[in-house]
C-alpha cells in the first residue's frame, strides 16, 4: 500500500527528464503546485511543456525524475493520480461520430461513473445542453474546447490540467473559455494552465513556471516572477549606460534592458528619486510609468529564442 | 478501478455506434446477395443453350450451392468477406483511437494501457465470434433460399440430422478461430504503428498475399511446404480446409503444427502489441 502525505503541494516533481534520441525534450526540471493554486506553465514552440504534461498523466515514459501529484508517484499509483485528475492535452479529443453528450457518458463510465444527471449538469455548467446531442464532429472549435472542459470535471477531480485550452479560438471564445476557467479555479480546485495567451495567465494565475528548452528559467508566485505593481518602465536617452547606474542603485531591486527602455523593479515610491538622479547623471529621462504586461516582457527575456522568434515576426 | 465489463460495454457501444462497422456489414452481405443471386440465376438458366452452362457445368454448381455441400461453400465464402471486414474492423479500432486523439481521453480518465488493449481485444473477438454465428446464419439461409427457388426443396433431410449440425458448429469454431487470428494480427499492427491504414494494408496484404507466395513455396517440395508452415496462412488454411465436405485426412503432427502455429501467432500478437504499448510515448503517437 502506498503511504501519502499531500504536503502543501498538490504536484511536485524532481528532476524530471524525457529525451528523445540525443535530444533533450525536458531536462531535469523541477516545481511545485501548491494546493488551491492557478499555475501558469509558460514557454514557447518546442519548450518541452506538452512533454512534461505527458509525463505527469502518465502518457510519455519519462527516461528520469519523478513526478508526485497529491503524494502519489505516478509510477507507482497513476490511477489513484489519474482519478483525482482532470486534463485536456493539446486537443480536446473526442469520437466525431458520437454527440458531446455520448462523448461525455462514455469519459463518465471510464471514471466509474454512471450517473446521468451529473453529465446533463456538466454539460450545462459549461453551456453545451443545447447542442448536446449533436455529433462531436460537427462542433466548432469552442464547443469542443468546452466538451473538453467538462470531461475534465467528470468525477469532480481536484487537479485541473489545461494544456493550450483557448488555442484556436476567437477572441469571444478565449474569453468565453477564460471566464470558465475563472469559475473552476473559485471552487477552491488546483488549476495548471499552459497557455501561450499571457495576458490570459497574468490575469488568471496565482503562481507560474516558465520553461525554456526544457528547461525551468523561473517559478513562484506570479507577483514575485513579475515583480507586480513594483515595475517601472523609464524611457531615457543613452539606455545602456542608464541601466548601469541604475543597477548600481539600493533602492532597485532588478534592472533589466526591455527593447529601447528601461525596466526596474522597485517601490513605487521611489521613482521621484530615480528621475531625480538620473538627471542628475545627465540623462533625458522622457518617460517613466508602471509596467502592466511585465509578464510578457519576463517571458520574452527568459525565454531566449522566443524573443528571437518574436525579433524575426517584426522583421 | 472501473470493472472490466465496463470497459467491454462502452467498447461494444464504441464499435455498434461506428457508421463504418454497419458499411463493412452491408458490403459484407451485400457481396453474400450478389453471389447466390448470380449463383441462383445460372442454374435457372435453361442448360446446353447457346451461351448457357452445360449439363455437367449446371450440376457441379448445383452441388457447390445446394445442401450438404452449399452450407460449406457458403462458410468459405462468407467467411473470407467476414475476415476481410474483421481485419478492417480491428485496424479502425486501434488506429482511429490515435488519428483521433481518442486514446489519450481514455488513459486520462483512468483506464490502464493494459485493461485499454485487453477490453478492446477482448470486444473484438466476441465480435468475431458473433460475426462467425451470422456467416452460418446467412450460409444457411442462402443455401436454403437456392434450394427453394432452383428445386422448391427444402433439402431438411439433408440438413435436420445431428451430424449436419454437429458439422456446422465445428465449421462455426474453425471459422471464428481464423477470424480471430487476423483479428489479433491487425489489431497489432495497427497498434504498433498507430495507424489504420497500415493496420489494413500490412495484414490484409499478408492475408491475401500470403496465400499466393506460400502455394508457391509448396510447389518447391518438403522444405517450401514445411517454411510456409512457419507463416499463419497455411495453419488457417488447413484449419479451414476442415470445413469442406471432403476434409484432407489429417495425422496427429498435422494438428500439433496447425495448433502450435496459431498459438504461437496469437500469442505473440498480444505480446507485440503489450509490450509496444507499455512503452509508448502517446502523445507523439497520437494526432
Amino acid at each position: 500500500m502506498t503511504v501519502v502525505v499531500e504536503g502543501e503541494f498538490a504536484v511536485r516533481i524532481e528532476d524530471l527528464t524525457k529525451r528523445f534520441g540525443s535530444f533533450t525534450a525536458v531536462d531535469s526540471m523541477s516545481f511545485s503546485v501548491p494546493h488551491g493554486s492557478v499555475f501558469g506553465f509558460l514557454g514557447p514552440n518546442g519548450a518541452g511543456k506538452t512533454t512534461t504534461i505527458g509525463m505527469m498523466l502518465g502518457l510519455v515514459p519519462p527516461d528520469g525524475g519523478t513526478v508526485e501529484i497529491f503524494g502519489y508517484d505516478i509510477r507507482r499509483a497513476l490511477s489513484q493520480v489519474l482519478t483525482r485528475t482532470g486534463a485536456i492535452v493539446e486537443q480536446p479529443a473526442f469520437y466525431p461520430y458520437l454527440s458531446g453528450r455520448k462523448n461525455l457518458e462514455i469519459v463518465a463510465a471510464l471514471r466509474g461513473i454512471a450517473d446521468r444527471d451529473a453529465v446533463d449538469s456538466l454539460l450545462d455548467t459549461v453551456g453545451l445542453t443545447e447542442r448536446a446531442d449533436a455529433n462531436f464532429g460537427g462542433y466548432s472549435m469552442g464547443m469542443k474546447q468546452r466538451l473538453g472542459l467538462a470531461s475534465v470535471l467528470v468525477g469532480d477531480p481536484r487537479l485541473l490540467i489545461l494544456d493550450e485550452p483557448t488555442s484556436g479560438l476567437d477572441p469571444a471564445g478565449q474569453r468565453e473559455i477564460q471566464n470558465l476557467i475563472q469559475n473552476l479555479a473559485k471552487t477552491g480546485r488546483t488549476v495548471l494552465l499552459s497557455s501561450h495567451q499571457l495576458n490570459e495567465v497574468q490575469e488568471i494565475c496565482s503562481h507560474v513556471a516558465i520553461i525554456d528548452r526544457g528547461k525551468l528559467a523561473v517559478t513562484g508566485p506570479i507577483s514575485d516572477v513579475i515583480g507586480e505593481g513594483r515595475a517601472l518602465e523609464i524611457g531615457v536617452d543613452r539606455p545602456t549606460e542608464a541601466l548601469e547606474l541604475l543597477r548600481s542603485r539600493l533602492d532597485v531591486e532588478e534592472a533589466r534592458m526591455d527593447g529601447a527602455s528601461v525596466v526596474v523593479v522597485s517601490d513605487p515610491e521611489h521613482a521621484a528619486a530615480i528621475n531625480r538622479a538620473l538627471v542628475e547623471a545627465g540623462f533625458e529621462v522622457h518617460l517613466i510609468r508602471p509596467r502592466a504586461d511585465m509578464l510578457e516582457a519576463r517571458f520574452l527575456e527568459l525565454t531566449s529564442h522566443a524573443r528571437e522568434e518574436a525579433t524575426d515576426d517584426a522583421v | 478501478m472501473t470493472p472490466f465489463s465496463t470497459l467491454v460495454r462502452v467498447d461494444r457501444s464504441r464499435i455498434l455506434r461506428r457508421p463504418m462497422t454497419w458499411i463493412l456489414g452491408i458490403i459484407v452481405g451485400g457481396m453474400t446477395g450478389l453471389i447466390y443471386m448470380s449463383l441462383a440465376l445460372v442454374l435457372l438458366l435453361p442448360e446446353d443453350t447457346e451461351g448457357g452452362l452445360s449439363a455437367q457445368e449446371s450440376a457441379d454448381i448445383r452441388e457447390l450451392v445446394i445442401f450438404p455441400d452449399g452450407f460449406s461453400f457458403g462458410m468459405s465464402a462468407i467467411g473470407g468477406f467476414a475476415t476481410i471486414a474483421m481485419i478492417i474492423l480491428a485496424a479502425g479500432v486501434f488506429g482511429s483511437e490515435f488519428s483521433w486523439g481518442t486514446v489519450r481521453t481514455s488513459l486520462m480518465a483512468g483506464v490502464s494501457r493494459d485493461r485499454f488493449y485487453a477490453s478492446k481485444v477482448t470486444t473484438l473477438v466476441a465480435i468475431a465470434g458473433l460475426v462467425a454465428i451470422i456467416a452460418a446464419v446467412l450460409a444457411f439461409g442462402a443455401t436454403l433460399t437456392v434450394g427453394l427457388v432452383v428445386d422448391q426443396d427444402l433439402y431438411a433431410d439433408e440438413w435436420l440430422t445431428g451430424g449436419f449440425i454437429l458439422d456446422a458448429l465445428l465449421m462455426i469454431v474453425r471459422t471464428f478461430i481464423a477470424m480471430a487470428v487476423w483479428t489479433l494480427i491487425a489489431a497489432t499492427v495497427a497498434l504498433v504503428t498507430h495507424s489504420l491504414a497500415a493496420g489494413v494494408g500490412v495484414t490484409l496484404g499478408a492475408y491475401i498475399g500470403g496465400d499466393i507466395v506460400f502455394s508457391l513455396l509448396r510447389a518447391a517440395g518438403d522444405i517450401g511446404r514445411w517454411a510456409a508452415r512457419l507463416f499463419p496462412n497455411e495453419a488457417v488454411n488447413a484449419l479451414l480446409s476442415m470445413n469442406n465436405t471432403d476434409p484432407p485426412s489429417y495425422v496427429a503432427t498435422d494438428y500439433l503444427w496447425i495448433t502450435a502455429n496459431l498459438l504461437f501467432y496469437t500469442a505473440a500478437a498480444i505480446a507485440i502489441a503489450i509490450i509496444s504499448f507499455r512503452r509508448m510515448d502517446i502523445i507523439a503517437a497520437s494526432g
